[in-house]
């Protein structure tokens, strides 16, 4: 009898949580959904209404550190709570690149995160989706944004400098003053930075961007250089010291290490400009989870996501619909700044990347 | 045993070489032939020679594949240079210290090149641990610019393949007969003589296995010249990885790793006809 009420007590204590944990999962699915769209908009929350994903996996290339926790905060959850699973695919856009070309027929990838200068290439090979307004934010996008892909966020390549050595903050002319020969930082080839600080060479000393020859000349009188920057510590630690006084570097990245407290600031130049850096969402053609890739991209683009880009790496929003205010929007391309942006022709870029690598290589790299 | 049996025995190993090497090498080779378009990743299938020609029409290349051949030659000689005494040291404990102490030395492998390279990147940078601790000291003035020159990128080196000469040269150390040293010894040869005439002759197919492991590693080192030359030291590693990875041309990126590849197997097989000839020679002294 002891037995029997022991095996009784036994099987009730084992069904008590399967029965709880039933009840709460349905109400927890409901739930799950409320809490992870916490703060979406409301054009966001339509466009994903009644959406499952059960049983499909997203598969997401992407760059990896802070952008990869703002995705997992902001992305991953409100797909996750829908039944999706999220595959991140950390690392470089070139090994990106490579493998949407090489399964161009069967792809593996759903969303590719590309750089401006090689989205335009990848659309035109027909790898990746023309972007459109089956995304709802598409239409918020600025038209800046809306080429090659999705545009995610606005960045400009400026000046990041020493204020120890300048009185007001430097224009690209500045750089090229006798007394910072040999202490200005380069960055390097092929890269964006390195293309876009060979254009302004070449309009500084031609006014025609498509001058390479006269870019060159123009870098060549800026040598030796102290430092081709792959590692932005180095950089902005030798430039505290004063070993460099000036870099061209992305806006962003300037930003977040005058955060960590090194000696350094950065400079929106007006004189031939700031030049348009973009980070761009595309979506592979022909994937394999063409809704929930829809709802990613929509879930990137949302005001959501732009914002928490915008306040904690300073990577400006390129929905219109986003309102940044104070400090957050004085280090962001955002308001009047995006239409100052000066755009260079990247596909001529691209086009003649090869030759020019090749010349940097032993133009610049190699000066003695 | 019959050689069909024998061949079993291979093929776990060549169905692997087959899959992950040979195929790869194979549509390497394809592309090699094909053309790149500029503005396109998509190249053009037809063939051409043209990626071949590139290669020996300017003088660029040379000059990396130069380079890439000084680092290796220094770095091995480095690492041939240092590993000597530690062997030898080595060879002389008992059985189970020399086993811990062997894999202290082989422990900064587990971490992989790029977290050696992390923390040499650290020590060796221009107000690193090297410079603070100079400058600190007073024995220099201003710091030392190892970043971006070849001398860093050949410390990186010499550091992550130092187990790779260690384990051959104290296996082959060991193997030495202790008597031989007595002999030297009583037929009255010092120290730095039966080191020359005793113990280099007989270690010296094992410092040679070596020395290609090592040699080689350098060769193909990714890693450690892209992050410690700063995109200042051009080698076979870096440039194939800035062709492929950057510029995208990978019709010319994979003429020049097929190049390259040919061209390094002939050195290693050259080294190691080298190598047996050692040991033929050892082996008829004896």
């Amino acid at each position: 009898m002891r037995r029997v009420l022991f095996v009784l007590v036994m099987l009730s204590l084992l069904c008590f949580p399967l029965v709880a944990g039933g009840t709460t999962e349905k109400t927890s699915s409901a739930d799950r959904i409320a809490k992870a769209d916490e703060g979406l908009d409301q054009q966001t929350k339509d466009f994903l209404e009644d959406k499952d994903f059960s049983n499909q996996t997203l598969v997401v290339g992407v760059w990896g550190g802070v952008i990869e926790d703002i995705i997992r905060e902001t992305i991953v959850p409100s797909l996750e709570a829908r039944g999706a699973k999220v595959e991140l695919l950390l690392g470089g856009t070139g090994d990106r690149m490579a493998k949407i070309y090489v399964e161009r027929n069967n792809p593996t990838m759903d969303i590719c995160y590309l750089n401006l200068y090689e989205c335009q290439q990848a659309m035109n090979d027909g790898v990746t989706e023309i972007p459109g307004n089956k995304i709802p934010a598409y239409d918020d996008l600025y038209p800046q944004a809306q080429i090659g892909g999705y545009g995610m966020s606005f960045m400009g390549l400026g000046i990041a400098y020493n204020p120890d050595f300048f009185d007001s903050p430097p224009e690209w002319k500045d750089l090229w003053k006798p007394e910072y020969k040999g202490k200005i930082g380069f960055p390097t080839y092929p890269g964006s930075e390195g293309e876009a600080f060979l254009a302004i060479a070449a309009i500084l000393a031609s006014g025609d961007e498509y001058n390479e020859e006269a870019g060159f000349q123009k870098l060549q009188e800026l040598l030796p250089a102290p430092l081709f920057y792959t590692n932005l510590d180095e950089l902005f630690m030798m430039m505290t010291k004063g070993d460099i006084v000036a870099a061209p570097v992305i806006s962003g990245y300037a930003w977040t290490y005058l955060d960590k407290g090194m000696n350094v600031a950065f400079s929106w130049p007006t004189e031939v400009g700031t030049v348009k850096m973009m980070d761009v969402l595309t979506i592979v053609k022909n994937n394999k989870h063409p809704e929930l890739a829809d709802a990613w991209t929509q879930l990137a683009l949302s005001p959501r996501t732009q914002k928490a880009y915008a306040e904690r790496i300073y990577f400006g929003p390129t929905n219109s619909k986003v309102v940044l205010e104070g400090e957050v929007a004085e280090r962001n391309v955002y308001g009047e700044k995006v239409d100052r942006l000066i755009d260079l022709d990247w596909l001529h870029i691209i086009d003649s990347r090869s030759e020019r690598t090749l010349r940097w290589n032993k133009d610049v790299v190699e000066y003695r | 045993m019959k050689t069909k049996h024998v061949w079993a025995l291979v093929m776990p190993a060549l169905l692997l070489f087959v899959l992950i090497f040979l195929v790869p090498f194979l549509l390497l080779i394809v592309k090699s032939f094909q053309t790149y378009v500029p503005g396109t990743l998509i190249s053009d299938s037809s063939f051409t020679w043209e990626n071949y020609t590139q290669l020996f029409s300017d003088g660029y290349y040379f000059k990396i594949y130069y380079r890439t051949i000084r680092i290796a030659v220094i770095s091995t000689l480095a690492v041939l240079v240092l590993s000597y005494p530690l062997s030898i040291f080595l060879s002389s404990m008992n059985a189970k210290v020399r086993g811990v102490f062997m894999t202290i030395s082989i422990l900064p492998m587990i971490g992989g090149a790029m977290i050696q390279t992390m923390g040499w990147f650290a020590m060796l940078m221009r107000y690193g641990t090297i410079n603070s601790f100079l400058l600190g000291l007073h024995i220099i003035k201003d710091p030392i610019q190892f970043l971006g020159t070849e001398l860093g990128v050949i410390i990186g080196l010499v550091q992550s393949f130092l187990p790779m000469m260690i384990y051959p040269l104290v296996s082959s150390l060991l193997a030495i007969d202790r008597e031989i040293y007595d002999s030297a010894r009583t037929l009255g040869a010092r120290p730095p003589k039966i080191f020359f005439s005793v113990t280099i002759p007989l270690s010296a197919p094992g410092a040679m296995a070596g020395a290609i492991l090592v040699f080689m590693a350098c060769l193909t080192s990714f890693v450690t010249p892209s992050s410690l030359g700063q995109g200042k030291i051009q080698v076979f590693g870096t440039y194939a990885y800035q062709q492929a990875i950057q510029v995208m041309n990978w019709p010319f990126s994979s003429s020049y790793a097929i190049f390259f590849i040919l061209s390094m197997g002939i050195v290693v097989l050259a080294l190691n006809l080298l190598a047996r000839g050692l040991r033929r020679k050892r082996c008829g002294s004896m």
